[in-house]
């Protein structure tokens, strides 16, 4: 195992230091979107870049998502690697066609001649009352359809690995970054959003789960914010004698179903915290992977904490009852320990 | 514009085959969907949009389409994708749904990829357009003196999809060449009804790129055309758009009793088929006789004939072969 | 008092946007311009407007901008095909209801096809072209204006003009200001943008501020009333010209000779198609040109002349 020179980062600079170093190495990986160049991302996610590579490779974009999220599909069939921001995970609305009819599907219809290496970064995620239309995570959605890879790093490591990775890979990957496991300035300071992260390039493995606190008395399985939420939530339960597990999924497209049925094969109880839309969603496929493939180790029903299906609110004691907080996953944490 | 006599010849030729090819694909379709037409049966499964009569837009392209050159089409792609040069017996294959296809039988006719000539089409009113523009990105940054066409009907040109690739086309003044294929009809829905402009030439100037209007369905108007808004891009002057009246001859798509257009309309259509004009002017033009058309039309047919048979004799993919390619290098878990 | 209009939504579209500096005049920007005509037509006095009721509903646009301020309009019952027959069959149409003048808006093709339709036509060409040989480019308003005066005192405000009547194997053309025997021998897109092409032919003016082959002729120098210019092209010999809009070209001069109406001039027939008025049309061989008189167009000047003050105008 060789040393690696480690220090500290935010996610944030993470993830802009590992789109700089792709970028170093190879000339045909290139940044577009909304204010990604001059502002450097409006969650800094590519912070630095500009300066560095220029208006030819970091290129800041009209108000026109299908015109550069297709642009994106056309430049990387023909050899170019995109990384390109759509600035709110909120507005696929606008373009959702170039996404998922488009980028997704065209290394199949090809039957597989024809390559899409585009990476779509985007921020997701509420906490901040920045009300219905900017607060999504939507992730659900985009692993629903088939076609694109889908990853949501929780920390500073796992962040700069996954883009390294995300770069590299050959498929469309959506790579979803919460914007409260930044650590930016101007967000409610989080300890766990910074973190040791090494100096040189190295890769996360997509589609491979991470557990992020071992445990034996319950599987909390989650991805994003809400990792930072179960590990909080894991102390507290620990100090009730309870030892949670928490799994940080890491991946949604691929899914490390693995991992999944691994721990509750551990632990016999699974909490899933999912900061999505409660139906129709992560925590149900989380909870149908762990029922097909560990029924018999099931010591009481999955249960799980999400966002209810409502458009997530404004005011701020309705959002913050709304979204996963750390005592619903105590609470629930508790329960599960109680039932069966 | 002095057009060389190896153009016209070519031109005529492909749109021997592109019609030839449509007609043939039009009577297998049928064949086999009767006695009730049952979408889902036959040889052909599925929707089917042909262009007979929208010959001269891809025959005009053709002869100035360089290696490399990249052409992103709609759901009617046939006639560009023959002048293209797409391989006729992988794209038959993939019309009919054999392993041996484009997409090895995942994509079927609107779907159509390929890598050698640079070709894609898509089933998304406006979705190749910036994708077109994207190929320009690459190809001026890999420093190719390519070009992209985007083709799309007069329909798409109301789609967000047109407004903002001609923006970011001319914005970063990239080698784009947008094509209209007026056709008149989107579906059954004309023109009149659904654009509230007389020419979507006249829209370019808004976006900052030339337009030009091809008032006539000819191949060499087209290929004049094509030719100078195709040497513009190529030599860095940037996008522009060419609009071209041309004739969907048959309906929407094969199937379509198209009573929304009149019996009058038809058949003046019908009266100004270009395969037939053009042919007759290259007889005046002494450019072919009768017995050089002849034989054009053997080896057309002949060619069009090779490419069906082999579609229709190549086996069908295995089923569960249906997982894979989702993703390059991992097949996904039923 | 009855005024013909003629508006052509297909003129200044075609490939010259790419091969020049041609700009392009949108069906709005020339409804706009037709509005501003209809104004100044229905402040002159008591005047009706005849129309085409074009295939891209260009005049009725312009009805619509004009509101209050247009005249009475009618559209002649006329079928419409959305070519040139169109521009041709109105103008003839005029011509039986014989009206005081024919305005066309369009370039010096859409002229052509009208006086093909009506010979000597009053005609008021208004400038919505490529190559405006002939055309008015003053105000539209102002056009108006002297349009209802003119038709009120018309052997003072019109002047003949020198047509070309090019008769071929397809039969009889009238060319207003140019028959040119071209190398090509496909019509495409029709236009001519390569002096190069130029093989021989006749032109009917010299004015310095036109565009095109009246541009050639001008360096010339000038042309005589009722003469037209035969040019042969090619050779040592070459004049600068203005070709088109933002193409200055030198072309090549062999001869050239003025001949007056009533001459003819044999093309000879190695050359492939002939131009008339800028756009390659019918074939060349066997083809004589045969300098007519053509219509006359209506001179601002003159107008104007017959009166001091634009209130005198509305006497009626």
């Amino acid at each position: 195992m060789t040393t690696q020179t480690e220090r500290k980062l935010t996610t944030q600079k993470a993830i802009a230091e590992a789109i700089a170093q792709e970028m170093e190495e190879d000339d045909r990986v290139f940044v577009m979107g909304e204010d990604v160049g001059v502002y450097g991302g409006i969650f800094g996610a590519t912070e630095g870049l500009l300066d560095r590579f220029g208006t030819g490779r970091v290129i800041d974009t009209p108000i026109s998502e299908t015109g550069f999220i297709g642009a994106a599909v056309g430049a990387a069939i023909n050899g170019m690697r995109p990384i390109v921001e759509l600035m709110f995970v909120d507005f696929f609305g606008v373009c959702m066609d170039q996404i998922y009819n488009n980028m997704a599907k065209i290394h199949y219809f090809s039957g597989g001649n024809v390559k899409v290496p585009v990476v779509l970064t985007t921020a997701v995620g509420g906490g901040y009352s920045d009300a219905g239309q900017h607060s999504q995570t939507l992730w659900g959605m985009f692993a629903h359809l088939p076609g694109m890879k889908v990853v949501v790093p929780s920390n500073p490591y796992d962040a700069k690995g996954l883009m390294i990775s995300a770069i590299r890979d050959d498929n469309p990957v959506v790579y979803m970054f919460h914007k409260g496991v930044l650590g930016l300035g101007w967000m409610t300071n989080n300890p766990r959003a910074t973190g040791m992260v090494p100096e040189s390039a190295y890769e996360v493995p997509i589609g491979q789960a991470a557990v992020a606190r071992e445990g034996t008395d319950v599987t909390i399985a989650t991805i994003g914010l809400s990792v930072h939420r179960a590990l909080d939530a894991a102390e507290e339960l620990e100090s009730k004698g309870v030892s949670a597990e928490v799994l940080d999924l890491r991946s949604l497209v691929p899914l490390d179903r693995d991992a999944i049925v691994e721990s509750v094969e551990k632990t016999h109880r699974l909490l899933v915290v999912d900061e999505d839309y409660h139906s129709f969603g992560m925590s149900g496929e989380v909870i149908a992977t762990a029922t097909e493939g560990a029924f018999d180790y099931l010591d009481a029903p999955p249960t799980r904490v999400t966002t209810p299906d409502v458009p997530i609110p404004y005011s701020h004691p309705l959002e913050t009852w709304a979204l996963p907080s750390v005592e619903r996953i105590v609470e629930a944490g508790s329960r599960l320990l109680v039932a069966g | 514009m002095a057009i060389p006599r190896e153009h016209l010849v070519d031109m005529y030729e492909t749109m021997v085959k592109i019609r030839r090819f449509e007609e043939r694909i039009r009577e297998l379709y049928f064949a086999d969907k009767l006695p009730a037409f049952d979408i889902a049966a036959g040889l052909i499964p599925g929707e089917m949009h042909l262009a007979a009569g929208q010959e001269p837009v891809a025959v005009g392209m053709r002869p100035h389409l360089q290696e490399g050159d990249a052409i992103t089409a709609t759901h009617r792609p046939h006639h560009l994708a023959i002048a293209q040069g797409v391989d006729l017996n992988k794209m038959a294959a993939e019309i009919f749904g054999r392993e041996t296809g484009l997409g090895k039988g995942k994509g079927g006719h609107m779907h159509l990829f390929s890598v050698e000539p640079n070709f894609g089409c898509s089933g998304i009113i406006g979705e190749g357009m910036p994708v077109a523009v994207g190929a320009a990105m690459a190809f001026r940054h890999f420093g190719k003196d390519n070009v992209a066409l985007a083709f799309f009907g007069e329909g798409a040109a109301n789609q967000g999809a047109f407004h903002e690739s001609l923006n970011l086309a001319a914005l970063w003044n990239l080698p784009v060449v947008f094509v209209c294929e007026d056709n008149a009809y989107a579906i059954s829905v004309p023109k009149t009804a659904s654009t509230a402009i007389a020419d979507n030439s006249d829209r370019a100037s808004a976006y900052g790129m030339p337009g030009v209007l091809v008032a006539t369905n000819d191949p060499v108007a087209v290929y004049e055309a094509m030719g100078e808004a195709i040497a513009r891009a190529r030599r860095g002057d940037g996008p522009s758009l060419i609009e071209v009246k041309t004739d969907r001859l048959w309906g929407h798509f094969e199937g379509d009793a198209d009573a929304y257009r009149s019996d009058e309309f038809k058949s003046e259509m019908s009266d100004r088929d270009p395969l037939t004009a053009f042919g007759k002017r290259l007889l005046e033009e002494e450019v072919l006789n009768e017995a050089d058309m002849a034989s054009i039309q053997d080896a057309m047919y002949a060619e069009v004939e090779g490419a069906l048979e082999f579609a229709m004799t190549s086996p069908y993919p295995a089923p569960e072969k249906a997982l894979e390619d989702v993703f390059a290098g991992r097949v996904v878990q039923l | 008092m009855l005024v013909g209009l003629i508006a052509n939504p297909y003129s200044s579209k075609d490939i010259r946007r790419l091969t020049g500096l041609a700009r392009v005049v949108d069906v709005e920007e020339k409804a706009n311009l037709v509005a501003r005509l209809l104004a100044g037509i229905r402040a002159g006095g008591d005047t009706t407007v005849v129309a085409l009721d074009d295939s891209a509903g260009l005049v009725r646009r312009a009805v619509d901008l004009a509101g209050g301020v247009a005249p009475p309009l009618e559209f002649l019952d006329l079928d419409v095909e959305a070519t040139e027959e169109d521009t041709r069959s109105a103008s003839e149409r005029c011509s039986k209801l014989n009206a005081g003048a024919l305005v066309v808006v369009g370039g010096d093709g859409t002229v052509r096809a009208a006086a093909e339709g009506w010979r000597d036509a009053p005609l008021v060409p208004v400038a919505a072209g490529t190559n405006n040989a002939i055309a008015l480019t003053e105000e539209p308003t102002v056009i108006g204006l002297a349009v209802a005066q003119a038709i009120r005192t018309p052997g003072e405000s019109f002047v003949p003009t020198v047509a070309l009547e090019v008769e071929a194997r397809h039969g009889r053309s009238l060319a207003v200001i140019d028959a040119v025997a071209v190398r090509d021998r496909w019509v495409g897109t029709g236009a001519i943008w390569d002096p190069k092409q130029l093989v021989q032919g006749v032109v009917t003016s010299s004015r310095r501020t036109a565009v095109g082959i009246a541009s050639v002729s001008a360096a010339l120098g000038p042309l005589a009333r009722d003469h037209a210019r035969h040019i042969i092209f090619g050779g040592p010999r070459s004049v600068r010209a203005v070709f088109g809009p933002g193409l200055v070209r030198d072309v090549s001069i062999t001869s050239f000779q003025d001949i007056p109406v009533g001459a003819a001039v044999k093309l000879s027939p190695a050359a492939g198609l002939v131009a008339l008025d800028g756009e390659r049309r019918v074939p060349a061989s066997e083809c004589m040109i045969r300098v007519v008189t053509g219509p006359r167009i209506l001179d601002l000047d003159r107008t104007f002349g017959t009166f001091d003050r634009f209130d005198q105008i509305s006497q009626e």
